[in-house]
């Protein structure tokens, strides 16, 4: 056993820093133990109950920051690979020579040549002062922080639209402008396919299902959720859909959002009338639309992709499918339906698009955490015998932490606790991949998927593709490799889901 | 081309009411977000706008932080580096004065609640899960470090606080040790149940408070906050939610869960010591 130690003198790393390189010194083949501490008298005690007190730390003062590394192998590579942590060189987001860390909006702008677009992640509480300065800057915004008050929402926007800028948000999680993926978006190819969408996933699997068709996007923008609610008055849902239409670039529109309100729906069938372009509408839910040539509505986001697709494809080379819709569960006897489903999403739309196809299928309403109040609203998480859709991003779960798609510690903990569940016979994921996600989510998951007992089945959704970062195809076989059974599509994933509770837990 | 303005504006979003008037050119510390400035025997934090306020807090905005060497705080003004900021009343933090709670069945309920939603969402370096795991390999630095702290809560429990509190100070991971974390929120645990439960506390919480104290400038300023109940507003939140909130939110809980790598975790699960060493 060797242990090697270094003190760092003059130097202040926060806590999380000083924890991760603790975490990944530990991770390392070899090594036993590793921390990155406050030479303290008291952890100096406890560094000398581990035998790890050696010589090089014992000059080491209180506010010195010690690190001491203990295992079998090459302590001097642990020492450069602690060195590197510890000056940063590890870090994903630093070192291309491109990047500049700014600590304010106006030093940002004074770094950059042309900047057009601020993304603004900050408190909500500040959220919408720093908004107004970007709008003050020519800058268009997109406002990915929440617990914005709707009358800031609807200043801003109007600032915004003012001044010819977009201001997409709060609450915006996805964009794609001019081919750059912004916050949480995957890696798909240009085209003419442009999305205007209130749903940040809703967007991220009709722009995935249109790249695994072969097509690509021109524009995707993002509206924020409330952007349809009458005090916000559809004002970027407006704003997007004209830019759009006039696009010489997009050929075929989609529209994704939860249904909005009558005035906002109107004037949205009216914009759609006025072009010949091909709209393809998604609300979220089955609805009747006006009798316009140019519209096609549906309530999944798969079929949504695929008409999009249809609607271009008279000069594809590609082969186009259309989903079928579930029919082959949704006739199924459900009498013999055995124990419970358990979804654990980290998408809100796509959560609410299980919920939907449960509902269609079993004609009643899951238990879940989309509805605030009601008998359909889940209690308790942690303890439920009945089938339940949970939405890991609503805020309840994402104040003060890591947003689901990032931080798989709760839905580890939950998928873990369900395995303790007698009733639960199937779990249902999704993985979404792409820039602002988990850099490798089925390492996360496979630990404790692997630890479930035989009964109960995985059934899991991978949105992404194999440009994102992550590579769809190699977070698939590792979950597949644990028996997970994977789909490249939601509505795919819940219907497969739903046959195994049909037939009583046994996969057909 | 868009139009790009050169003209910084920076603003005072909150001014802590412990920040006392002076020149504070002596940084204990630095990091992207926070300076910290020495203030006699406390830290004054300089931080950005993405923490909450508090008594020894100047959270400004439209600044960087890298470039300030110095902070000239006066009645009404606050200059740092040739910014001059104007100071309001409004922008002054002072955390309330806690009133007793009307219904203590809702209280000691959502204090339950509040207990079980740490022990289930606390992350994985955090003493809540530390503590919880007797299975920590007992040569580790963490199985040592979890055998000192259960030790120190055990002479806790026997009534021992001095030397309870000398089992956990200064012990553990992080820049404000974990030990330290702990007793800051049993200090705050205290304070709260003397304010609002009237329990006679005053001398425990003297008793670890001095035996707290130690040669860290930082750790003794929140140590201070906790003897002295002058929580930042995160804290606030939490502490009202417990008796206010009908159906209780877990949103002041998980911001406060955020702070920090474990520091809010391991303050909550001090907290909850505190309150269940000496009920409500």
């Amino acid at each position: 056993m060797k242990t090697i130690a270094k003190i760092i003198q003059g130097k202040y790393l926060d806590s999380v820093k000083l924890m991760l390189i603790s975490r990944k010194l530990r991770e390392v083949p070899g090594v036993e133990d590793a921390v990155a501490i406050m030479a303290t008298e008291e952890n100096k005690g406890i560094l000398a109950a581990t035998g790890m007190l050696v010589d090089e730390i014992l000059p080491a003062k209180d506010n010195d920051i010690v690190l001491v590394i203990k295992g079998e192998g090459d302590p001097e590579a642990w020492l450069s690979l602690a060195e590197d942590l510890l000056s940063g060189k590890n870090d994903k987001h630093s070192g291309t020579g491109k990047e500049v860390a700014s600590a304010s909006l106006e030093s940002a702008i004074n770094h950059l040549e042309h900047p057009d677009i601020c993304l603004i992640s900050v408190a909500g509480k500040y959220a919408a002062a720093e908004a107004d300065k970007a709008l003050d800057r020519g800058l268009h915004v997109m406002l990915f922080s929440d617990n914005v008050s709707l009358e800031a929402e609807f200043r801003l926007k109007q600032k915004a639209i003012s001044r010819g800028l977009l201001m997409m948000g709060p609450d915006c999680g996805t964009a794609i402008l001019n081919g750059v993926p912004l916050a949480f978006a995957n890696a798909v190819p240009r085209g003419k396919i442009g999305i205007v969408s209130a749903s940040g996933t809703g967007l991220q699997e009709v722009s995935v299902a249109i790249a695994h068709q072969g097509f690509g996007i021109s524009q995707a923008f993002g509206t924020g959720g409330r952007d349809g609610k009458e005090e916000i008055g559809g004002i970027m849902l407006h704003a997007c859909l004209d830019h759009l239409i006039h696009d010489p670039e997009t050929e075929v529109i989609v529209l994704i959002a939860k249904t909005p309100e009558p005035k906002v729906l109107e004037k949205l069938w009216d914009q759609i009338a006025s072009t010949p372009k091909k709209v393809i509408v998604n609300f979220l839910k089955p609805m009747e639309t006006p009798n316009l040539p140019n519209i096609e509505y549906c309530h999944y986001l798969d079929e949504t992709a695929a008409k999009a697709c249809l609607a271009l494809s008279e000069s594809s080379p590609y082969p186009l499918s259309i989903p079928s819709l579930s029919s082959y569960v949704r006739h199924r006897m459900i009498e013999g339906r055995k124990g419970a489903v358990k979804g654990l999403y980290s998408g809100g739309t796509l959560c609410k698009e299980a919920a939907l196809i449960y509902a269609e299928t079993f004609g009643k309403e899951p238990l879940s955490n989309l509805v605030k109040d009601g008998p359909n609203r889940v209690k308790d998480i942690w303890n439920t015998d009945q089938d339940c859709f949970i939405d890991l991003g609503e805020d309840e779960f994402t104040v003060g932490r890591p947003h689901p798609m990032i931080d798989f510690s709760l839905r580890a903990k939950l998928i873990a606790n369900e395995g303790k569940n007698p009733t639960t016979t199937v779990i249902l994921l999704d993985v979404v991949l792409g820039w602002g996600a988990h850099p490798d989510p089925a390492a996360e998951l496979v630990p404790v998927l692997k630890a479930l007992p035989e009964r109960i089945k995985v059934v899991c959704h991978v949105l992404g593709t194999d440009a994102d970062p992550q590579q769809a195809s190699k977070q698939k076989a590792a979950l597949e490799a644990v028996g997970v059974k994977v789909f490249s599509s939601n509505h795919e994933a819940v219907d497969h889901a739903l046959a195994i509770l049909a037939e009583g837990g046994e996969e057909s | 081309m868009l139009k790009r303005m050169t003209t910084a504006e920076p603003r005072l979003l909150s001014l802590g009411g412990c920040a006392k008037p002076g020149v504070y050119e002596d940084i204990h510390s630095r990091f992207s977000s926070v300076l910290n400035f020495i203030m006699g025997d406390r830290i004054v934090s300089l931080c950005d706008a993405s923490h909450a306020p508090g008594p020894f807090r100047i959270i400004t905005t439209g600044l960087s932080l890298e470039e300030i060497t110095a902070v000239e705080l006066s009645d009404d003004l606050l200059r740092l580096n040739a910014s001059l900021l104007p100071v309001i009343v409004s922008d002054i933090y002072q955390p309330p004065v806690f009133t007793e709670p009307t219904d203590t069945d809702l209280l000691q309920r959502n204090l339950c609640l509040s207990s079980k939603y740490l022990s289930q969402h606390a992350s994985s370096d955090s003493l809540p899960v530390l503590l919880s795991d007797p299975a920590s390999a007992p040569l580790s630095f963490q199985g040592q470090l979890a055998q000192s702290l259960r030790t120190g809560l055990d002479l806790f429990s026997l009534g021992k606080y001095r030397e309870g509190t000398n089992a956990m100070k200064r012990r553990g991971m992080g820049l404000t040790p974990a030990g330290d974390d702990l007793l800051i929120g049993f200090l705050i645990g205290c304070s709260w149940l003397e304010v609002t439960r009237k329990k006679q506390l005053s001398k425990i919480r003297e008793c670890v408070y001095f035996a707290a104290l130690d040669n860290d400038l930082m750790v003794n300023t929140f140590l201070y906050q906790g003897y002295a109940l002058l929580v930042d507003e995160d804290w606030v939140d939490f502490l009202l939610d417990l008796s206010r909130s009908e159906i209780f939110s877990y949103r002041s809980m998980d911001r406060l869960m955020g702070h920090g790598a474990s520091s809010g975790a391991d303050q909550l699960l001090g907290f909850h010591q505190a309150v269940k060493l000496f009920g409500i």
